[in-house]
C-alpha cells in the first residue's frame, strides 16, 4: 500500500477535467431540459387548468341557455295550448251558432208552413165541413143542411134582442122593405120562401127579399138592411178549428225544442 | 501479489511510464464523455427521451434530490462535483466484473486524488458561501482552542475518506485473488456479484459523505463540526 504522487496528481488533473466534461456535456444540459420540460408541463397544467376554467364557464352558460330555452318551450306550449282552447271554443260557437241559426230557419220554415197550412186548411176546410155536415145530416138526420141553416138562421134571427130589431126594423122601413139574404150556394124555394116570410114577420111587411151569392161568405147567411148587418156562418167553428190546430202545432214545436235542448 | 494497479505499468512513452490506474481512469473518462456526447446530440426538451438521455435524467434527478436532502440548499452548484465523483466511482466499480479490468478506485492514489480534491472542495464551497473570514471563524468554534482539533478532525477525515474507498475496492479484489485460489469456479462469480453491490454503495457513500463535509463547512456557526462521525460504512 503506497502512495503514487504523480499518479495522484494525474487522477487529480483527471478528475478536474472529467468534472469539466460532464458539466459541459451532461450535467448543463440534461439540467436545463429537465427544467424546459417542467416549464413546459406546467405551462400545459396552466393551459390545462385555463381550459378546464372555460369548459366550466362554458357548462355554466350552456346549462343557463338551455334552462332558458326549456322556459321558452314551455311558454310557447302553454301559449299554444290557450290559442287551441280559444280556437275550439270559438269553432264550438260558431258552430253552435250555425247550428242555432239553422234552426232559427227552420223553424221560421215551419211556422210559415204551419201558417200555409192553416190557410189552406181554412180556405178548403169550410167546403170540406160544409160537405161533411151536410152529409152527416143527409145520412143521420134525414135533413138538408141548406135546411138546418135556414132554420139555425130563422132561430138566431128570432133570439136577437128588442134593440137590435128596432134598430133593424128602422132601417127596413128606411130602405122600404129591401133586404139582401147572401148565401154561398143556392138556396131551395122552399128556404126562400120561408126565409121571406120570417123576414116580412119580423123587420118589415112588405119586405123584398134578395137571394144573391158569395161563396166567399163562406157556409152561412149575410142578412143585409141597408147599413146593417146580421151575419151567421160556420167561421165561428172554423176559427176555433184553426185555434185548436194551432195549439196542437205549437205543443209539438215546444216537444221539439225540449228536445233539441236536450241534445246540446 | 500486486494490489495495487499504480505498479501495473501498461504503456511506456519514453520516460514516462501510464500505470493501469491511469489507463483505465482514461477508459472510465472516455465511456462517461462518450455516454454525455450521445445524451448531448439527441438532447430533447418534449416527451420523447432516448434510453440515454431517460437513464441520465432519472440518476441526475436522484442525485439532485439525494443533494438537496443532505445540504438542504440547491443543488444546482454542488452538482458537477459530486455528481462526478459518484458516476467516477460507481463506474471504475461496476467495471471491475471486465475481465482484465483494474478499477481505479483500488489505487489508493486515486481515492487519495479524490480525497484531496473534496479537501479542497470544503473550504472552497465554505468560503464561496459565508466569505473567507467567516469560513476560517468556524474552525474557532466554539473556542479558539478547538482550532487545532478541528484542523486535524478536518485532514482525518479526508483520510479516512480516501481510506474507506480504497480498503473496498482493493478488500474486494484482494478476495476474490484468494478466492481464486481456493475455489476457482463458484465463489468467485459470487463475490463478483457481491462487488458490483458494495461498489454502488461506495460510490453512494463517497459522494454523500462529500457532500455532508461540504454542507457542514456551508452552515452557520455553531454546527461547523456536526458532521464529523457523521458516517461509517
Amino acid at each position: 500500500m503506497q502512495i503514487d504522487w504523480i499518479t495522484v496528481l494525474a487522477q487529480i488533473a483527471n478528475f478536474l477535467v472529467l468534472v469539466w466534461l460532464l458539466r459541459r456535456l451532461l450535467y448543463g444540459p440534461i439540467t436545463r431540459a429537465m427544467e424546459e420540460r417542467e416549464a413546459n408541463i406546467h405551462d400545459r397544467f396552466d393551459e390545462a387548468d385555463r381550459r378546464e376554467a372555460e369548459a366550466e364557464e362554458e357548462r355554466i352558460r350552456l346549462h343557463a341557455e338551455r334552462e332558458e330555452l326549456h322556459e321558452t318551450q314551455e311558454a310557447l306550449i302553454a301559449r299554444a295550448r290557450d290559442d287551441a282552447r280559444e280556437l275550439q271554443q270559438r269553432l264550438e260557437d260558431e258552430a253552435r251558432a250555425e247550428v242555432e241559426e239553422s234552426r232559427e230557419a227552420w223553424k221560421t220554415q215551419l211556422r210559415k208552413e204551419q201558417a200555409d197550412f192553416l190557410h189552406e186548411l181554412r180556405k178548403n176546410a169550410t167546403g170540406h165541413v160544409t160537405n161533411v155536415i151536410r152529409r152527416a145530416l143527409r145520412d143521420f138526420a134525414s135533413a138538408d143542411l141548406e135546411e138546418a141553416m135556414v132554420e139555425t138562421f130563422v132561430a138566431r134571427l128570432g133570439q136577437l134582442d128588442a134593440k137590435t130589431l128596432k134598430t133593424l126594423r128602422t132601417e127596413a122601413e128606411a130602405a122600404d122593405g129591401i133586404v139582401s139574404v147572401t148565401s154561398a150556394f143556392e138556396l131551395a124555394p122552399s128556404a126562400k120562401a120561408r126565409l121571406t116570410r120570417v123576414i116580412r114577420e119580423t123587420f118589415h111587411p112588405q119586405a123584398d127579399v134578395k137571394f144573391p151569392r158569395d161563396v166567399g161568405i163562406g157556409c152561412g147567411f149575410n142578412l143585409k138592411i141597408r147599413g146593417q148587418t146580421v151575419q151567421w156562418s160556420l167561421d165561428a167553428y172554423l176559427d176555433d178549428l184553426e185555434e185548436e190546430i194551432q195549439a196542437y202545432f205549437e205543443a209539438a214545436e215546444d216537444i221539439d225544442s225540449q228536445a233539441a235542448a236536450g241534445q246540446t | 501479489m500486486d494490489i495495487s494497479p499504480d505498479q501495473w505499468i501498461v504503456l511506456q512513452i519514453g520516460p514516462l511510464g501510464i500505470n493501469a490506474t491511469i489507463l483505465f481512469t482514461w477508459m472510465v473518462m472516455l465511456l462517461l464523455t462518450l455516454s454525455a456526447l450521445l445524451v448531448r446530440l439527441r438532447l430533447s426538451t418534449t416527451g420523447e427521451l432516448t434510453r440515454w438521455q431517460n437513464m441520465w435524467e432519472a440518476i441526475i434527478s436522484e442525485m439532485r434530490t439525494q443533494i438537496r436532502d443532505v445540504s438542504g440548499q440547491d443543488p444546482g452548484p454542488f452538482l458537477p462535483f459530486i455528481g462526478t465523483l459518484f458516476a467516477f466511482v460507481a463506474i471504475s466499480n461496476i467495471l471491475a466484473i471486465v475481465p482484465g479490468y483494474a478499477p481505479p478506485t483500488g489505487s489508493l492514489s486515486t481515492t487519495t486524488a479524490l480525497a484531496i480534491c473534496v479537501l479542497i472542495a470544503v473550504p472552497v464551497f465554505g468560503i464561496l458561501e459565508k466569505g473567507l473570514f467567516g469560513y476560517l471563524r468556524s474552525y474557532f468554534q466554539p473556542t479558539p482552542l478547538m482550532a487545532p482539533f478541528n484542523i486535524i478532525g478536518e485532514l482525518s477525515r479526508t483520510v479516512a475518506l480516501a481510506i474507506r474507498l480504497y480498503g473496498n475496492v482493493m478488500s474486494g479484489t484482494v478476495i476474490v485473488g484468494i478466492l481464486i485460489s481456493i475455489a476457482p469456479f463458484f465463489f468467485p462469480v459470487l463475490m463478483q456479484l457481491l462487488g458490483l453491490l458494495t461498489g454502488l454503495i461506495q460510490a453512494y457513500i463517497f459522494a454523500v459523505l462529500s457532500m455532508v463535509y461540504i454542507a457542514s463547512a456551508m452552515r452557520a456557526k455553531g454546527n461547523g463540526n456536526s458532521a464529523n462521525g457523521g458516517k461509517h460504512d
